[in-house]
C-alpha cells in the first residue's frame, strides 16, 4: 500500500511538473526532473509525518514559483496562477473520484476511506481524470498568451481569489476524507468564505469595468468604421459633383452661344432641360453620426433616387441614441415598413427629433387600402407610440429611448 | 390669432400670407399677419406671436435657424414653422424644438398638411378657461399655466406672466378644465408638462431648473403621461 501511495504521489507530482514546464514554455528538460523531485519528497514528507494539506499546497505553489524564477530568472504573476489552476484540476478530480467510488462500491462518501479497495479506486480514477483534464487544459489554453494577461497587477485579487478557493476546498475535502470536522475547521472556513465573498465583489466590479471599456471601445470602432464608409462617398460624391460642375460649364456655354442668335424659344428649351437635369432633391444632408449617416441618410437617398417623394427633418443634438447600433435598427426598420407601405403613393414624411432623452420618429404617409401596423416594427427600444388618423393620411410617432 | 411671416423672397411672401388670412380665419376670428422680408431680429421685440413662418435661408448675417432659436426663447409655446427652397432638413448637432417644416418647391403638398396639423394644435393648446380673482373675470389661456397649487382652499396659479390667487379646491378646478397636458404630481399639486425638462419616476425638473418630488400615488402615471405628451 506505502508503494502504491508513492507511486500515486509521483504521478500527480510528474504530472505538475510537466504541465508547468509546458505552460511555461521552458527549454531545459532538467526543470521536470528536479521539480517532480522536490514536489515529490515534500509531498511524502507531508502526507506521512505532518498531514496539513493546506500548508503542503502553499509550499507546492512556491516551490513551482521558486524553481521556475530560477530556470527563467524572471518574475511573472503567471508562475502562480498556472500551477494553482493545476492543483483546482488536481482536487476536482479527486472529488469527482469519490463520487465515482461512491457510486461503484454502493458506499457514502464518510465511509469511503474504511475500505482499501475504494482508496485504491478514488486514486486510480482521480489520477486517469486529472492527466486528460490537464491535458485538455493544456490543448485549449496553450495558443493565447496568459504570460502578459495575468502579468498585471489588477490580477492580484483573481489569484488571492484562487489561493483562498483552494483553502476551502482543501479543508473541505480534508475533514471528509479524514473524517475531521471541528470547531476550529468551521472557523476556518468561514474566515476563507468571507475572504472569498470580498474578492467576488472586487473582481465583479473589475468585470464591470472590463465591459463598460470594452462597449467604449466597440463603439468608437464602429464609429470608425463607419467613418470610413461615408468618406468612401464622399469621395464619389465629390467625383459626381465635379462632373455635374463640368456638364453646367457646358450647359452655360451652350445657352450663351444660343442667347448670341437671339432665339428665345431654344433658350427656354435648353433652360428647361437644364433644370430638369440638375434637380437636387434626390439627395439629403448628412448629420455628422456616421453610422446614422450609412444607415438612414443613405437609405433615404438610395429611395429618393428611385422615385420617392421623402420630405426629411431631423432635428437631434448629441442624442447617445444614435450611436446604439439597435436603435439605428429600429429606425431603419420603421423606414422599410413605411417604403413598403408607400409603394403606391411613393411619398412620405420622415421626421426625427430629440426628445428629452428620447427620439421622436414621426411618420407622415398616404393613408391607403391597408392599415399601417406598427407591430411590423418589433424592437425594445420602442418606448411608446401613437398612431393619428387624419383626412387623408396616418400620422404615426414613435418614442424611442 | 397673431401670425407672422419672415422671409425675404417677396413673391413668396404674398400667396403665403393670402393662403394664411384664408385658411385660419376659419378659425379665428381675429387674425393679424405681420410680414418682415427684412430687420427679421425685429420679431424679438413683438410682444404675443401664435404662430411663425420663418425662412431658413435668410439672407442676413445669421440664417433663420440662429433666428429661431432666439425666437423659441422669449416665446416657449410659439408654433414655429420653418420655409426652405430646399428639399430637407437636416441639421447635425441642433435640437431646435420646431413645429413643422415647408419646402417651397413642393409648397401646394405640403401647406395644406401643415395648415391642417396648425389647426389641430393651436385647438388643442389654446384652450381658456374663466376664473375670479378678486371679484373679476380672468380669461385664463391653459397652455400657460407653468403649476396650480393648492394651500388648504387657496389656489395658486402660476402663468407665464403672472400669478392669481383664488378660493377654489384643485380638485374642483382640476374637474373644470379639459387640458390634458397639466397633471397632478402631488396631492396639492398640478404642473404642465410643457414646461418639464426632465422627468425620473420620483421627481421631475421644470425648465427653470426647479425640481418637484412626484408623489408615490402618482409616479406610473405621470410618468406615461409624459412620454404620451413627448409623442406630440
Amino acid at each position: 500500500m506505502i508503494v502504491f501511495d508513492f507511486i500515486m504521489t509521483l504521478i500527480e507530482d510528474f504530472v505538475l511538473s510537466l504541465y508547468s514546464y509546458q505552460f511555461f514554455k521552458l527549454s531545459k528538460k532538467s526543470y521536470i526532473f528536479l521539480l517532480t523531485l522536490l514536489l515529490f519528497l515534500e509531498t511524502t514528507f507531508f502526507n506521512n509525518i505532518i498531514r496539513n494539506n493546506l500548508l503542503l499546497f502553499f509550499l507546492l505553489i512556491l516551490t513551482i514559483f521558486i524553481t521556475t524564477f530560477i530556470y527563467t530568472k524572471a518574475i511573472n504573476l503567471y508562475y502562480f496562477i498556472i500551477p494553482a489552476i493545476i492543483i483546482i484540476i488536481l482536487f476536482l478530480s479527486n472529488t469527482i473520484a469519490l463520487y465515482i467510488t461512491a457510486v461503484i462500491f454502493d458506499l457514502s462518501i464518510i465511509s469511503l476511506t474504511s475500505s482499501s479497495y475504494a482508496i485504491v479506486s478514488i486514486s486510480l480514477i482521480s489520477r486517469i481524470i486529472f492527466i486528460i483534464a490537464t491535458h485538455l487544459f493544456y490543448i485549449f489554453f496553450k495558443r493565447i498568451n496568459f504570460k502578459d494577461y495575468f502579468n498585471n497587477y489588477t490580477m492580484i485579487p483573481f489569484i488571492i481569489f484562487i489561493l483562498v478557493l483552494l483553502s476551502c476546498f482543501i479543508s473541505l475535502y480534508e475533514s471528509i476524507f479524514y473524517i475531521s470536522i471541528n470547531h476550529n475547521t468551521i472557523e476556518v472556513l468561514l474566515f476563507m468564505f468571507f475572504i472569498v465573498a470580498l474578492l467576488f465583489l472586487i473582481i465583479l466590479y473589475k468585470m464591470i469595468n472590463d465591459f463598460l471599456t470594452n462597449e467604449k471601445i466597440s463603439n468608437e470602432l464602429i464609429k470608425s468604421k463607419y467613418s470610413q464608409e461615408i468618406y468612401y462617398q464622399i469621395n464619389k460624391l465629390s467625383d459626381r459633383i465635379l462632373q455635374d460642375k463640368h456638364d453646367i460649364f457646358y450647359t452655360l456655354l451652350n445657352l450663351k452661344n444660343i442667347a448670341n442668335s437671339k432665339n428665345k424659344e431654344s433658350i427656354i428649351v435648353e433652360l428647361d432641360k437644364a433644370i430638369e437635369r440638375f434637380k437636387c432633391n434626390e439627395l439629403s444632408n448628412t448629420s455628422n453620426i456616421p453610422i446614422f449617416d450609412y444607415y438612414i441618410i443613405n437609405t433615404i437617398n438610395f429611395y429618393k433616387q428611385r422615385g420617392y417623394n421623402i420630405k426629411t427633418l431631423i432635428s437631434v443634438d448629441q442624442n447617445p441614441c444614435l450611436e446604439n447600433w439597435e436603435v439605428i435598427e429600429t429606425i431603419k426598420k420603421t423606414i422599410d415598413y413605411t417604403i413598403d407601405y408607400a409603394i403606391l403613393s411613393k411619398r412620405f414624411d420622415f421626421q426625427l427629433y430629440n426628445q428629452g432623452e428620447y427620439l421622436l420618429l414621426k411618420i407622415i404617409i398616404p393613408r391607403n387600402d391597408s392599415i399601417y401596423d406598427i407591430s411590423n416594427i418589433v424592437s425594445n427600444h420602442i418606448k411608446t407610440f401613437k398612431i393619428n388618423t387624419l383626412i387623408q393620411d396616418y400620422e404615426i410617432s414613435i418614442l424611442i429611448n | 390669432m397673431n401670425i407672422v411671416i419672415a422671409d425675404d423672397d417677396f413673391f413668396y411672401v404674398k400667396t403665403l400670407e393670402k393662403d394664411v388670412k384664408n385658411y385660419f380665419s376659419t378659425i379665428d376670428r381675429k387674425i393679424n399677419i405681420f410680414i418682415l422680408t427684412e430687420n427679421f431680429y425685429s420679431i424679438l421685440n413683438y410682444t404675443a406671436i401664435d404662430v411663425i413662418f420663418l425662412d431658413v435661408d435668410l439672407k442676413t448675417e445669421k440664417n433663420g435657424i440662429a433666428l429661431g432659436k432666439q425666437i423659441k426663447k422669449i416665446f416657449p409655446n410659439i408654433i414655429l414653422v420653418f420655409t426652405s427652397s430646399n428639399n430637407d432638413f437636416v441639421f447635425p448637432a441642433l435640437s431646435i424644438g420646431f413645429f413643422q417644416f415647408i419646402r417651397k418647391n413642393e409648397y401646394n403638398y405640403d401647406i395644406e398638411k401643415v395648415f391642417l396639423q396648425i389647426k389641430n394644435y393651436y385647438i388643442e393648446h389654446n384652450k381658456k378657461t374663466i376664473i375670479i380673482v378678486d371679484k373679476k373675470r380672468v380669461i385664463l389661456k391653459l397652455n400657460e399655466i407653468i403649476y396650480i397649487l393648492s394651500i388648504g382652499h387657496e389656489l395658486t396659479i402660476k402663468t407665464i406672466s403672472n400669478e392669481y390667487n383664488l378660493s377654489m379646491s384643485l380638485k374642483k378646478f382640476k374637474d373644470s378644465i379639459d387640458f390634458k397636458y397639466l397633471i397632478q404630481i402631488q396631492r396639492n399639486l398640478i404642473i404642465n408638462l410643457s414646461f418639464v425638462n426632465e422627468i425620473t419616476r420620483t421627481e421631475l425638473t421644470m425648465n427653470d431648473n426647479k425640481k418637484y418630488k412626484i408623489g408615490r400615488k402618482y409616479q406610473d402615471s405621470a410618468l406615461k403621461k409624459y412620454e404620451r405628451f413627448l409623442l406630440q
